[in-house]
Order: structure tokens, then sequence, then C-alpha cells
């Protein structure tokens, strides 16, 4: 870069990067391979990125160089509007998230309970998960006005139905060899629900958290785009609108990073939750 | 009906309504379909499925009785004024919305562009994420290399990519046609991979044993052990692709056809009766389109594996 000071964005990334693989290296020895090839492909593809701009072979209007786009993210941070925005997307992602298990599970054990009001309830469940979330975009502006609450319903409505299905699912397809081992055994009811049907299903019901986290994810940044005043997409739109491709990259490559943590999250969780 | 004459019937003067706008209608709609022959015919429905109920099943009963209830609080909580007709319309106004929408040809432009724009993006997304996906599967110092940088980039939602793809394709049909193959593109990619990466090496010593030469081991051994994973990856493409149409015809409103874009547009004249409405049609069409997927790969996904 130019003469001026090494930007911390960039200066953050270059020393998480090398810890990364100083850490690989380190404590995996020869299996931390594929993990240096990864690396080292990704920053290739920045050098031939940045290579490109630089010799004029791109409408740097259309595709700004990653430098100028690492200036675009440090710019942002310093003015604090990035820390804003980062804020709004994570609450309202982590909200909806939060709301769709705290509804889907209880729900799901609900229904799973009851067969026939599982039955009673199958039509009206199937037809209206084929509607796609962002279908319910017009209408939740419509209902809710623009800002968080649509946002939020809308992103709930994608993470509800994997989990709620999932959590359906896991329960009947508990064995019921398994309940009637613990029955056996001579525990009580409640005991065939801990030992038996919890650890059967949770690996089912988290496959569906994993899948609702997934479309909610991509939902959030379609809901983002149009129906919010904050946050990344929100960011990603209003740079769009002046044409100010080193923001909308900036804005793509913090929603990119943002969805890699939460994915590494998640599956930390997911180890930690379910050992077996 | 091109968008042109779309353009000119929104201020045509109608002699058989006298509206001088498209939207005037929503204030004064042709009601066909009024209340009370709306119930009678749940009623009538649900009354024949009872006679008939020795010969169906009772579950069928159950199910419809339950839609048959939903349909009649639906119609009688804004028809009653318990809700505002404008925000939450009743049935009766939605059917009357989408048979004047039927009659003038509009719904069927705007179903036949939603379906052309996934059908073109959606081969793609097959014809190229199967062949990629092969490729990759083939040495894993490949996928070494390679993985991480895919993995970047479809961290990436797709519908986040739509403004920078605007800005480098215009606000048209290839835009929304590269957003749905780009949400379509990488279940299909790993599943590929995934399915290519389980080979029993007991099947491909048995080929060989019989004088199988490479591509007698990939037809008879990685073809159809590969193909339940393919299969799972290309149902997920479709849900997530069909997402992506309808994200990105509510975001690109220049695009003009397509019910996603008929559902914002509606918005904001805000006609919740074509909403509501187009939220069903898409319900429907993804419902069909799973349909037929399934039907079309159900022979190659019940294949044994090793």
């Amino acid at each position: 870069m130019s003469g001026r000071e090494v930007s911390p964005v960039a200066l953050m990334l270059a020393v998480s990067v090398l810890g990364l693989l100083v850490q690989a290296v380190r404590v995996r020895g020869g299996r931390a391979l594929p993990l240096v090839r990864g690396v080292t492909t990704l920053l290739i593809f920045l050098f031939l990125w940045e290579v490109t701009v630089f010799l004029g072979l791109v409408t740097t209007i259309l595709l700004p160089a990653p430098t100028v786009v690492l200036q675009r993210l440090d710019a942002l941070w310093q003015n604090g509007y990035l820390s804003w925005h980062l804020f709004s997307t994570l609450r309202r992602f982590l909200l909806s998230f939060g709301l769709a298990i705290g509804t889907a599970f209880p729900l799901g054990v609900l229904v799973a309970s009851f067969p026939r009001l599982f039955a009673l309830l199958d039509p009206v469940i199937t037809f209206v998960r084929m509607i796609p979330s962002p279908a319910w975009a017009p209408l939740a502006i419509l209902w809710l006005g623009l800002g968080d609450p649509p946002a939020i319903f809308i992103v709930w409505i994608a993470i509800f139905f994997p989990i709620f299905l999932n959590t359906i699912r896991g329960i009947h397809d508990t064995l019921p060899i398994y309940r009637e081992v613990i029955r056996t055994l001579g525990g009580s009811r409640w005991d065939e629900i801990v030992n038996a049907t919890v650890p059967c299903a949770l690996p089912v019901i988290f496959t569906g958290v994993r899948v609702g986290f997934g479309f909610g994810w991509v939902v959030l940044a379609a809901a983002e785009l149009i129906a919010v005043d904050s946050g990344l997409g929100w960011l990603i739109q209003t740079a769009y609108t002046q044409v100010d491709s080193p923001g909308v990259l900036a804005a793509m490559t913090l929603i990119c990073w943002l969805g890699i943590l939460l994915d590494a999250g998640l599956r930390q969780l997911e180890r930690r939750l379910i050992p077996w | 009906m091109d968008p042109q004459e779309i353009k000119r019937l929104q201020f045509d003067k109608t002699p058989a309504g006298g509206w001088t706008s498209l939207y005037d209608y929503v204030y004064d709609p042709p009601s066909v379909l009024s209340p009370e022959l709306f119930l009678l015919l749940i009623a009538l429905c649900l009354g024949l499925l009872w006679l008939m109920r020795r010969w169906t099943s009772p579950a069928l009963f159950r199910g419809c009785l339950t839609i048959g209830v939903l349909l009649v609080l639906w119609e009688a909580v804004p028809t009653l004024g318990l809700l505002n007709p404008i925000f939450f319309p009743p049935p009766t106004t939605v059917l009357d919305t989408l048979a004047v929408h039927w009659s003038r040809g509009w719904l069927s432009t705007h179903v036949l562009a939603s379906f052309q724009r996934f059908a073109v993006a959606f081969g793609l997304a097959i014809g190229i994420g199967v062949p990629v996906g092969f490729l990759l599967s083939v040495s894993s110092r490949l996928w070494g290399y390679v993985g991480s940088v895919l993995y970047c980039v479809r961290s990436i939602p797709p519908p986040a990519w739509l403004p920078i793809i605007v800005l480098w394709m215009g606000a048209g049909n290839p835009a929304a046609i590269f957003v749905v193959f780009l949400g379509a593109f990488f279940p299909i990619m790993i599943g590929t991979v995934d399915g290519f990466k389980k080979v029993d090496p007991v099947q491909v010593e048995t080929i060989r044993t019989f004088g199988g030469n490479r591509f007698d081991v990939f037809w008879e051994v990685h073809v159809p052990t590969s193909l339940p994973d393919i299969v799972v990856g290309i149902r997920v493409g479709l849900g997530i692709g069909w997402m992506m149409l309808v994200a990105a015809e509510l975001a690109v409103s220049r695009l003009g056809t397509g019910v996603g874009w008929m559902i914002t547009h509606a918005r904001i004249w805000y006609d919740s009766a074509v909403i509501l409405g187009g939220m069903g049609i898409i319900g429907v069409m993804g419902l069909l389109v799973d349909l037929v997927l399934r039907r079309a790969l159900a022979r190659w996904a019940d294949l044994p594996r090793a």
C-alpha cells in the first residue's frame, strides 16, 4: 500500500491469517497441509485480483482492487458505521434464531406427542412450508412496516420450519427398542424421555437447526436488501445505489466473515452438545 | 402479453369496468364470489367428502376439515371487520382479484417468466455443478486447494451478490438467473463431490476382475454409488434456488415480470389480495416443481449404495 499508515483492518487480517497458519502447522504438522493449501490459494487469488486491477484490465468502477476494499472497510470502521450495522445484522439474526428455536422446539415436541394433532395440521403445514420465505416479505412489510420487525418475521419463518419438522421426525423416529430397554431397566416415563428419546432425537433436531441456520442466513441477506433501514445488507444496497462498488464488496466481505464465524460457532456448539 | 402492453392497459379506459387505471379496482372489485357463495362451496365440498368417507381414508377428511375451518375463519375475520380487509383480504377478494388478473393474461405472463428464469438457472446449475463436482472429487489435492476459496464464496449468501451482479450485468434477466444459479450451484456441486468420494474398492476390484476398463469402472461403480447424493444435492439446490428466484424478483424491480415482481409491485399499491394470491401461486409452483423433480429423479435415488 502507499506510504500512509497501515490500516488496522489489514493488520488484523494479516495477523489472523499468519496466526492461523502458524497454529495449524505447529499443532497438526503434516495434517495441516490442506489448510495451508487452502489459505495459499486464497492469497494467490487475492494477489491475482490486485494485479488485474493494477494492470488496468478491468473497469475499476465495477471491480475495485482488494486494497481499496480494505481501505473502505477501514474507513467504515473508523466512522463507527460498521459496528452499528454489524451489530444490527447480528442482533436480527440471533433474535430470529432464538425465537425460531424457542417456538419450533416446544411446538414440535407438542405435535409429536399427539399424533392426531399432527395428522390434522399436516396439510396446512405442508402448504405454508411450500411458500419460500422471501415471498412473505411484501406481506410482512405491509403489516409491520420497514425496519427490524419484518426482517425478524421473514427470517423466523425460514428457520422455524426445518427445526419444527425435524423435531417431530426426531421424536417419532426414536426406535421403540431404546424406550423398551429403559423401561426394562426400571426407568420411569421421565427417565425414558431423558435417556432414550432425547439422545436419539437430538442429532436429527440439530440437523434441522443447521439447515434452518443456513436458510435463515440466506433469507436475512435478502430481507436486508429490501425491508430494513440498517445492517450489512442495507449497507450493500445503499452502496449499490451510489455505484460505490468498494462499499458493496466491503459489506459482502463482512457478511462472508460473519457467516463463517457463526457457522464455526454452530459447529462447536453441536460438538459440545452432541458428543455422540 | 409484453410489458409494454401491460403499461398501456394500466391507463386504458375499459368499457366493461369503467376503470381509468389498473388499480381502481382495488376500491371496487368486480365481486363474482360473495362470502355466502364461498361458504356454501366449502360446505358442499366437506359434505361430499363426508358422504364418501367409506371410500377414502379418514385422514383425508380430517385434513380437509382443518383446511375448511381455517378458510371459514379467514373469510369471517376480515368480512366481519375484526381485521382491516385492506391489509388482510378474505379469500373471496383474493380469488376475485386473481380471476381478474388471469382473464387479462397477466398471471400467465408472470408465472411463465418465473418458470423460464428458474429453468435456465437450474439447468445451468446442474449442467455445470455436476461436472465440476466430479472434477473436484477426483483428486483430494485439488479439493484442498480450491475448497477454501469455494467455502468463502459459498459463505456469501446469494442475495448479497445481487447488487454487485446487477452493477456488472444490468438489472434484468441475466442478473436474476445468475443469482438463482449461485444459489443452486453449491449444494449440487457439494452433493456431487460427496457422492463421487464414496467408492467401494470391492466393487471396483470386482469390475476389474471381470475385465472392465476405466470407463466400465466409472459407469458401473462410480455413477450408481454417487447418484443418491447427487439427487439429494439437487433437491437442496432446488429449494434454495427457488428461494433465490423469489428474492431476486423482489429486489430487482426493473424486471417487470415474474411472480416475485408481481407481489412486490402490488405492495406499493397496498394490493394485499394480489400479494396473498401471489404467495399462494408461488407455493403451488414450488410444489409442482418439487413433485416433477422427485418423479424424474426417483429412479436414481433408490439405488443401493455400495
